[in-house]
């Protein structure tokens, strides 16, 4: 069977190179960023300025191009621009790294979108982040070369599936009821192996034991079978047989057209596997699309975050949400809808979710958050219908402040019950010049927050009202943890699986207990966080202003110690607990490391601090990591009023 | 009242530096929070301001809301620094504050010029 063209057999994926460009006029940015970026183990190509880049981009073809945004001469933007008007290169993804914290105030992020980013990090960034990001457009670069060579597979099969069809054989047999005589067209001979001298089939064959059985009424039948000559090979064959009978009923003659569709066949599985190849891919491009959406949620004391993504059936969409921890140990939530589906929705939505992050460094308010938000839409002169909400949260107090842009609003589980938070009426992004209003709320301990798009509840068959009275029933009967909520939620609204529309949603779940609890992993860019965490805990707890100085000092020291040498290979995470106990606090703080105490960076000054300022300190060095306790007394202890320090 | 010549500043995270030439005098005023991950993005920018034609450096901590071991450790190489270059290094915290307390607590008042 040689009429087939062999189809294209592509170079395994792995070894597709993903190389990555790094654009930064300081030769130790480019030397700190290769370094972090080494892992990865993909070609590293590194351009001092943005002439040098597009000169490299002349000749490679990148995966993913991290651009500063201060160079002198032709600085980021500009270089972004004439990367995006070249062909070749107009859709590789460009994460912008700017060095100061007023990168909104300038402008950047217009800018930097129109300019074509796809990202921005802010340094100093967490490296661990970074290599993350960066690593998910590796793995796009390779399926997309990947999917690409499905695509040619794809096509040559189609061409030799008609191909076969057009040369497909047709061999003819007759045979004589009475006496019976074979007669056999020479096609039928080849086709099946029978030499000169046979004259009748075997009728061991299951194919010729069905063509001798006449059919008890009619005149004829459709086989298909696999039939084997002789020599052992097979065909596969589909047959017309028709009965001649005699006035009594009986069979006189039988006569059969045999068609060989071997070929078929074969580039039909073949066809078969390519879709289902090209569907298992399209799938993983749609979860590498969700893996731009947040890939590690928080982790702050007593709240347990949970997410999920499904993306509509009719492909990827624009739903897009967001989880951060701010520097002032507070949460902030987003979420957000930009109508339709495919690329145009998925870069609408990329666009909000990059400036959602970027505005967000300075402005926590989450009603300022979609006035900047509402002003960068209308400026962007986007036709699409963008809604979002935002949430700040704050884990220790449960505090929390709501503003929604034409997005459904969250709905919260407290002692009376759940219900959908009582937010004011406002229109969709880019719309108006309105601003938006805030909602406060009170999260209590034991208590659930959902925010969700409206995937998770529009069904065109079902009312409305009746799909959101089930989610709040499926929120207030959960219990558990916030996983095991998506889950329910999932579980119960869209037990099909992939949804009409793109579904999102968020969980938070509050923890009952008083204790303070954050695990993060042992990166400096969470040292901030934990100290304002702690610091609100303590003060909830009736700390007085120079305890908590003290004790977050300690705390400081022992957390910085851990990042510095716990875990010198990759950033394990540490837990941070602290709990009351008969009028003293009592924290401990615990890596998954193996460090080496005496290489106290602070030149011995960390242990000597905190030894000063608590009443007792104890280290437990295990092989799977060490735990540093501390106690000290409270001259007042006790809870505060709930929600007096929002 | 001394001229202020020239003024710089500079964020780092959660802290920002801002750095007033007056004359023979600068003044390296650190703000916020200076722990480990922005220690030595700070130091990069206070040793600019060591200049050789200057008698005093005084670093004002008083909008300091956090200084651990990291952020010591900068003070110290500063002071070392000035030592070298012969300036004199005053330190201004206001009493009770965490910046104060942490210096005296490690007993480094006097190489930092800590003013009462």
């Amino acid at each position: 069977m040689t009429a087939a063209p062999a189809p294209v057999r592509p170079a395994d994926v792995e070894e597709v190179p993903a190389p990555i460009l790094i654009v930064d006029d300081r030769p130790d940015s480019l030397h700190a960023l290769s370094a972090v970026l080494e892992p990865l183990g993909q070609p590293i190509l590194t351009a001092r300025s943005g002439d040098e880049a597009l000169r490299h981009l002349l000749k490679e073809d990148v995966a993913v191009i991290l651009l500063d945004v201060n160079m002198p001469g032709l600085d980021g933007f500009s270089t972004a621009s004439l990367i995006k008007r070249r062909r070749r290169t107009r859709d590789v993804p460009i994460i912008f790294m700017t060095a100061e914290r007023d990168a909104t105030d300038r402008g950047d992020v217009q800018l930097g979108y129109s300019s074509g980013a796809v990202d921005f990090i802010v340094k100093p960034f967490d490296p661990w982040a970074l290599v993350s990001k960066v690593g998910v457009f590796v793995t796009l670069h390779r399926t997309t070369a990947q999917l690409r060579r499905q695509v040619v597979e794809l096509e040559a099969s189609r061409a030799a599936l008609s191909n076969a069809q057009r040369m497909a054989h047709l061999a003819h047999f007759t045979i004589d009821a009475l006496t019976g005589q074979v007669q056999w067209s020479s096609d039928a001979r080849s086709l099946f192996g029978i030499g000169p001298e046979q004259a009748n089939p075997s009728s061991r064959f299951p194919f010729w034991q069905q063509v001798l059985d006449p059919p008890h009424a009619g005149d004829s039948k459709q086989l298909q079978a696999t039939i084997v000559r002789p020599d052992g090979s097979a065909a596969m064959v589909i047959a017309l047989v028709e009965y001649k009978r005699a006035r009594n009923g009986e069979v006189v003659e039988i006569t059969g057209t045999v068609q060989d569709v071997t070929e078929q066949e074969q580039t039909r599985r073949a066809l078969a596997a390519a879709n289902d190849a090209l569907e298992r891919e399209s799938a993983s491009v749609a979860m590498l699309q969700e893996a731009m959406l947040p890939m590690a949620l928080p982790s702050a004391p007593a709240l347990d975050v949970a997410a999920r993504y499904l993306p509509a059936e009719v492909g990827v969409g624009g739903d897009w949400y967001d989880a951060s921890l701010r520097l002032d140990g507070q949460v902030l939530l987003a979420i957000g809808d930009v109508a339709g589906h495919g690329l145009r929705a998925a870069h609408a939505m990329n666009e909000i979710r990059i400036a959602s992050r970027a505005f967000s460094l300075r402005e926590s308010s989450p009603s300022r958050l979609l006035q900047h938000l509402n002003e960068f839409s209308q400026a962007a002169g986007r036709r699409e219908f963008v809604t979002a909400l935002m949430v700040l949260l704050d884990p220790v107090t449960g505090a929390g402040v709501a503003a929604s842009a034409g997005h459904l609003p969250p709905l919260l589980v407290d002692d009376d019950g759940a219900r959908f938070l009582d937010l004011v009426a406002s229109p969709p992004l880019g719309i108006s010049a309105s601003r938006a209003h805030e909602t406060p709320f009170q999260l209590p301990p034991g208590g659930r927050l959902v925010l969700f798009t409206d995937g998770l509840v529009e069904e065109r068959r079902r009312d409305l009202d009746e799909r959101l009275a089930e989610l709040l029933e499926v929120v207030e009967h959960a219990t558990g943890s916030a996983n095991e909520l998506v889950d329910a939620l999932v579980g119960r609204l869209l037990p099909e699986g992939r949804p009409a529309d793109d579904v999102a949603v968020l969980a938070i779940v509050r923890a009952l207990d008083d204790a303070l609890r954050i695990r993060v992993p042992a990166t400096t860019n969470h040292l901030a966080p934990i100290r304002a965490m702690l610091r609100r805990w303590l003060v909830a707890n009736g700390a007085a202003e120079d305890e908590v100085m003290e004790l977050v000092l300690a705390v400081g020291e022992l957390t910085s110690n851990v990042c510095s040498h716990a875990h010198p290979m990759e950033d394990g995470p540490m837990t941070i607990e602290a709990r009351v106990v008969d009028g003293a606090v009592q924290a401990s703080i615990s890596d998954e490391g193996t460090w080496r105490p005496t290489q106290d960076r602070g030149g011995g000054r960390g242990l000597e601090i905190v030894r000063a300022v608590v009443d007792d300190v104890s280290i437990e060095r295990r092989d799977d990591g060490t735990t540093v306790r501390i106690v000290r007394g409270l001259r007042q202890p006790g809870m505060t009023t709930e929600g007096a320090h929002g | 009242m001394a001229e202020v010549d020239a003024q710089r500043t500079w964020h780092h995270g959660g802290a920002v530096v801002t750095i007033v030439a007056m004359g023979r005098s600068v003044r390296v005023e650190l703000g916020g929070e200076i722990d480990l991950s922005n220690a030595q993005h700070l130091d990069a920018s206070v040793a600019g301001a060591v200049q050789p034609d200057i008698d005093e450096l005084v670093v004002d901590l008083t909008t300091t809301s956090y200084l651990d071991s990291a952020g010591l450790s900068l003070l110290v190489r500063l002071a070392e620094r000035l030592r070298a270059a012969r300036i004199a290094m005053i330190t201004v915290a206001p009493a009770n504050s965490a910046a104060r307390r942490v210096i005296t607590l490690t007993g480094l008042g006097s190489i930092l010029g800590l003013q009462s």
